[in-house]
């Protein structure tokens, strides 16, 4: 066969999703006739047809070895399933979901169709964000430094240690700052951690579902990376869950902690449910696999 | 239950030690028939959690046609979150658009 | 009534060994691989008399042939889908064959605490919304690589895993390492008849570094069936 069927995601949509020829422009390399094909019910797959000796199973199996290679086309694939951000719901498919023809991939969606749409129920009217939260060792450093410089002038978190610098001799001076900034590791760090902790615990309840990523918790211990979360958030809670977010910024500023907040994203990492219910697990890595982590 | 002695206790003793084979090598081994083709790169999610890995690539690759997304993708790892978009007005019902059909 | 899959092998015109005559296998040829195949109404459950049996099938008939892979557990379809899959499949099954052509799976496991988890060795598998696929240790070479590049192998592993790859790497046609619960698997394809040489090189190396390792196989090929 000359071409295949290339899935990027599935719609849950009340009318027709508009595909412009746009989606083929930014679709992965070789694509043609990117369309919406009708699965019943408010089920739409958007695909597209893909020279077969290109993504036939030789192709891939070559392609897979090189990570430009892949990487091209996950982020087109990416770039084509956010196009969907503003449907009821988007079910992205994995990279590479292929099918021979049009009919296969839609008995395909048939048989799976139970699991389909609990998923979408889940998934209905929500986005996903990503919450990253690093250290920013320099930042306290510099915080602590200045805190001993001997200037008065200039803003220092550090008050109290200002007012007393210039009585203190040099070499003490230069003790106690090196005390202070190794404090910074220990100390400080484990501050931000907690801090990190809280902020996912509070944005946790007003989610719908959350992840986080375990293996920051096992990271080196001077690691800069706090946190790594995905929030499934109801669209409807959007604008409170960002404002949340915001209003945190500033406090963790103080501590050093920076706060990164991406999205919206299609939900990859909720595809599948929790194996744990969401209250009483402590933390669970991102995606269906590293979730189920320890047996 | 006697505390091992050594990892390979640990591990099991040779009656489990074949059990735990036969069900290792049978459970989620094997090649995968269908006639369609499809891959798991050991989860997408894996792919954009290190999505700066891919950004790099891309930049190597096609410093002119990956330029748009690995921008979009640039600005969405900055610390500005996307603005809001609006949403599609609730389409309380969704009717069937065509019969079910069979497996 | 479908066709339970146990196992592809090199077409043939001779019919296919007699293994486990109760079991009522015959081979499907299409081109120059065939399917071997037995008669079901439904797939098996995973219980653990089925895999043992499904185990004890394929065991039986990689003794017969030179080159197998053995099919995922439960592989069920009906005979057009079949010769279907053959045809359309055919290129990247034979190129697998080779692969594992007079060889067989040795698998070594060693307590690794140390050792981080790395992507696709849960055993769990999540619903997927794409066609099942094969993973988390049946990984063809292309996702490995990919796998690999974006999370390599943890120090503590590696520490582990270098004197024994050392002492075996005359040997070894291909690896794969899997973590699970503090337990590092490693799958190493080896030609059939170096199977005994491998086991007590491996030993000796593990007695010197000073760990513990459990060695066991020769095993058909199982961690080395996928395609891609």
């Amino acid at each position: 066969m000359k071409s295949l069927t290339y899935v990027y995601c599935l719609v849950l949509s009340g009318r027709r999703p508009g595909v412009s020829r746009r989606l083929t422009a930014i679709g992965v390399p070789g694509a043609q006739g990117t369309r919406a094909i009708a699965a019943g019910r408010g089920l739409w797959l958007i695909a597209a047809s893909v020279p077969a000796d290109e993504y036939d199973e030789a192709a891939l199996a070559a392609g897979l070895q090189n990570l430009d290679w892949v990487s091209r086309r996950a982020m087109a694939h990416e770039a084509v399933v956010e196009q969907f951000l503003t449907a009821r719901a988007v079910l992205p498919m994995q990279l590479f979901t292929l099918f021979t023809s049009d009919d296969r991939a839609l008995g395909h969606v048939e048989r799976q169709r139970t699991e389909i749409v609990s998923v979408v129920r889940r998934l209905e009217r929500k986005l996903e964000w990503g919450l990253r939260l690093t250290f920013d060792e320099q930042a306290v450093r510099d915080a602590v430094t200045a805190g001993h410089a001997p200037a008065p002038a200039g803003s220092s978190k550090n008050g109290s240690r200002r007012a007393d610098a210039p009585r203190q001799r040099r070499g003490t001076a230069y003790l106690t700052q090196k005390r202070d900034l190794l404090d910074v590791r220990r100390v400080q760090l484990e501050a931000a951690r907690s801090e990190a902790d809280r902020l996912f615990t509070v944005l946790e309840r007003d989610a719908a579902d959350a992840r986080r990523r375990t293996s920051t918790e096992q990271a080196a211990p001077g690691s800069r990376l706090l946190l790594d979360a995905a929030f499934l958030v109801p669209t409807s809670r959007t604008r409170t869950f960002r404002a949340a977010v915001k209003r945190k910024t500033k406090e963790l500023g103080s501590a050093g902690v920076i706060v990164s907040l991406t999205g919206p994203w299609p939900p990859y990492n909720f595809i599948s449910p929790s194996a744990v219910p969401r209250r009483t697990a402590t933390a669970r890595g991102l995606g269906s696999r590293r979730g189920q982590a320890a047996h | 239950m006697a505390r091992p002695h050594t990892d390979s206790e640990l591990i099991l003793g040779s009656e489990d030690a074949s059990l735990l084979d036969i069900v290792d090598n049978v459970l989620n081994k094997g090649v995968v028939l269908s006639g369609d083709i499809t891959i798991a790169l050991a989860q997408v999610d894996l792919i954009y959690a290190q999505l700066s890995v891919l950004l790099c690539a891309a930049d190597r690759v096609l410093p002119d046609e990956a330029s748009e997304l690995t921008e979009r993708h640039s600005r969405r790892h900055a610390r500005r979150s996307r603005s809001s978009t609006s949403y599609e007005a609730d389409r309380s019902l969704i009717r069937r658009s065509s019969p079910r059909r069979r497996a | 009534m479908r066709l339970l899959v146990y196992a592809i092998i090199d077409g043939a015109r001779v019919p296919p060994p007699v293994v486990e005559p109760s079991a009522r296998l015959r081979a499907i040829n299409v081109g120059r691989i065939a399917a071997v195949v037995g008669h079901r109404r439904h797939a098996p459950a995973p219980t653990l008399r089925n895999i043992r049996q499904y185990h004890r099938t394929v065991s039986a008939i990689a003794a017969a042939v030179p080159a197998i892979l053995p099919a995922r557990f439960g592989t069920l379809v009906v005979e057009e889908e079949l010769s279907f899959i053959l045809r359309t499949r055919a290129a990247s099954l034979r190129t697998a064959l080779k692969h594992v052509r007079g060889r067989v799976q040795m698998t070594i496991r060693i307590a690794n605490r140390g050792g981080e988890l790395t992507p696709g060795t849960e055993t769990h598998e999540a619903p997927a919304l794409g066609p099942k696929t094969g993973r988390s240790g049946s990984d063809g070479p292309g996702a490995r690589y990919l796998r690999n590049r974006v999370s390599p192998e943890d120090r503590e592993t590696r520490r582990l895993l270098t004197p024994l790859r050392r002492s075996v790497q005359g040997w070894v046609h291909d690896e794969q390492v899997l973590h699970r619960a503090g337990i590092t698997s490693v799958y190493h394809l080896v030609s059939r008849r170096s199977a005994a040489a491998y086991a007590r090189a491996l030993r000796t190396a593990a007695h010197k570094a000073g760990f513990d390792i459990v060695v066991s196989g020769p095993f058909p090929p199982y961690a080395f069936a996928a395609t891609m």
